[in-house]
């Protein structure tokens, strides 16, 4: 006990030193631990999303921009598909077909474009209000909720496509009807929308709203002016007016999940898609985010390497610090020994000051694993999905 | 009581190779609570008698009886509960550990051995010898924060508190100015004084052998130095 409150004096003197070498300490234990469970919760979450959904549709091209974009809602933009690539997955009769559309952002979070179908599929549940009912109308992911403080009753204006694009999509009002429960997965993040109303933000369908009246009496030209609101909107009034341009078939999709009934409708409605030459591609989502960890887990195996060089010469820096404060401590060990003291028990007073600074340190890194980890997986998994 | 029979000793400075020490004192008897001073020019093995006193070396010859315990054949273990219990160090530069406080200096003899409880009382006593020498009000501050005469008058208090019987003083007031050499060694035979305890201190200061009963010269004994 004298020893530890002898450790103890000297460590609570030498504050700032010994705060110093904690951190360090603290360091060096704290950063692989916190790598470690950033790069499995960025696996469990990643591979979790990946195993519950059996297959994607979507324009030839990167897989993993279309596998990003429609299990993550990353802002990766893979090619167009149309309707009828939901249509026919239907018509193989081997699988369900939830259609995606994810172009859309809405206060940087995405609007998703889909059907009821979806909701069923993630198994999502309302926490407040209704679904999709009527064309305008949004649920909105539990996290954005909270993030916003918007709820059924408020209202959400998409973002324009580009700000000087006068030709772009016009941003559209949304009403919002109903809040998701919080599924720890990327759709808290998210805006839901049906179809239509996705498609009503791309321009395809569109209402006719009545601008001012002509102002000049002598003149039939009608006048844009400012009062031309900088939204659309849908209410009851105008809900009737809206209308759709053009073959449904051919509305765009960003990609359809393929839901099939089994294991044969599976490998069936696979073959459908194996000609290279079908401007549609099927991917495995499990198969290319397993590819995507097995890079990034190469990449960890390097970090590693790196953190054993790093924490070697820091504990070799400690040691030498240490040993120096060892050496100018020789004449406190001599008066100690003049004193009384055998010899052990100014090692024992010097070890038992080492193992307080070592469980603080241990202290201090669990503290930051706790603290950091979460956050870290979270930023993780984010800056995985948007630089993907 | 102390008696010193037939002492040779001889010093071997590992640091600086082959060089060797030796001090030779035939016979030296102090008395119990006799106050003596012990003067002689540098390297002529005042310090040294202190450490075989104090048991910190052993003799290679000869007999070193400090009470009932003859020191110069105790074990290492013996040596330090003898020092810890029974002998009060003062040192020229004080010694203080700088990451104590006055009273954990105080008391630190206390931290240091097994055999020593701290107690109430030792904490008590270490008020009473605070207040004694005037630090009563710096028991909480630091080494660094207190004057040199205030050092010098804490480490009085450090070799105090045991209650020794033997007091050992090596230069106690070599790092004072004059004022305060006066008040420290007024302070140590007071203090002496009062608990009967022998004191044997090393000084160069020919101004302070008036405070002592007894001065001893090492020129007298035959210390030889080689190389």
């Amino acid at each position: 006990m004298q020893s530890l409150y002898l450790a103890w004096r000297y460590i609570s003197f030498h504050r700032v030193q010994s705060f110093l070498l904690v951190l360090a300490l603290a360091l060096i234990v704290a950063v692989p631990l916190v790598l470690n469970s950033v790069l499995s919760a960025t696996e469990s979450q990643l591979t979790a999303r990946a195993d519950a959904t059996p297959m994607l549709i979507g324009s030839r091209g990167s897989s993993l921009d279309l596998t990003m974009s429609s299990l993550y809602f990353s802002d990766d933009q893979p090619g167009r598909i149309t309707l009828a690539s939901s249509e026919r997955v239907w018509d193989s009769g081997f699988a369900v077909a939830i259609p995606l559309y994810n172009r859309f952002r809405a206060q940087q979070a995405p609007v998703i474009g889909t059907t009821l179908d979806y909701f069923d599929f993630r198994d999502l549940s309302l926490a407040e209000g209704r679904s999709l009912a009527v064309l305008g109308e949004v649920v909105l992911g539990a996290r954005f909720a909270e993030r916003t403080g918007l709820g059924p009753g408020d209202t959400v204006i998409t973002s324009p496509d580009n700000l000087f694009d006068l030709a772009g999509s016009y941003p559209l009002r949304l009403r919002v009807v109903g809040v998701l429960a919080a599924n720890g997965s990327p759709d808290d993040t998210a805006l839901f929308v049906d179809l239509k109303t996705a498609w009503v933000i791309e321009g395809i369908g569109h209402g006719h709203e009545d601008i001012d009246p002509p102002t000049d009496s002598e003149s039939d030209n009608q006048v844009a002016n400012a009062a031309i609101t900088q939204y659309r909107e849908i209410t009851e009034e105008n809900l009737d007016s809206f209308h759709f341009h053009g073959d449904p078939e051919s509305y765009p999709l960003t990609a359809v999940i393929a839901d099939p009934y089994d294991e044969r409708s599976a490998t069936l409605l696979r073959g459908r898609y194996l000609d290279s030459e079908d401007p549609e591609q099927l991917v495995i989502p499990q198969t290319v985010i397993s590819s995507l960890l097995d890079q990034l887990f190469a990449i960890k195996a390097i970090f590693d390497g790196i953190l054993w060089v790093v924490a070697t010469a820091t504990l070799l820096t400690l040691s030498l610090t240490v040993y120096l404060s060892w050496q100018l401590r020789r004449g406190e060990r001599y008066t100690l020994y003049k004193l009384g003291s055998h010899r052990l028990t100014v090692v024992r007073l010097l070890a038992t000051e080492a193992l307080l600074l070592i469980a603080l340190s241990l202290l201090v890194a669990a503290a930051l694993h706790v603290i950091v980890s979460p956050l870290a997986s979270e930023l993780a998994t984010t800056w995985m999905v948007s630089n993907n | 009581m102390i008696d010193i029979d037939n002492l040779r000793f001889r010093h071997s400075d590992s640091a600086s190779g082959p060089a060797t020490f030796t001090l030779s004192i035939d016979q030296l008897h102090i008395d119990a609570g006799e106050r003596l001073a012990i003067i002689g020019p540098s390297g002529s093995g005042k310090t040294t008698l202190l450490h075989l006193l104090a048991g910190l070396y052993k003799p290679q010859q000869g007999r070193i009886q400090v009470g009932d315990q003859t020191v110069s054949v105790m074990s290492d273990a013996q040596a330090r509960a003898f020092r810890l219990s029974q002998i009060g160090f003062i040192f020229q530069d004080f010694e203080l550990i700088d990451y104590l406080n006055a009273r954990d200096n105080i008391t630190l003899p206390y931290r240091l051995g097994r055999s020593m409880r701290l107690t109430a009382d030792v904490q008590a006593r270490a008020n009473a010898l605070a207040e004694s020498v005037g630090l009563k009000d710096r028991l909480h501050h630091y080494p660094a924060a207190l004057s040199q005469g205030e050092k010098q008058r804490l480490a009085l208090c450090r070799a105090l508190i045991t209650n020794p019987g033997l007091m050992l003083a090596d230069e106690a007031t070599g790092n004072l100015d004059p004022a305060n050499k006066d008040k420290i060694m007024a302070l140590l035979i007071e203090q002496a004084k009062s608990r009967n305890a022998t004191l044997i201190a090393v000084t160069h200061d020919h101004d302070l052998l008036h405070w002592f009963d007894r001065v001893v010269n090492f020129s007298d004994f035959r210390t030889e130095a080689t190389v």
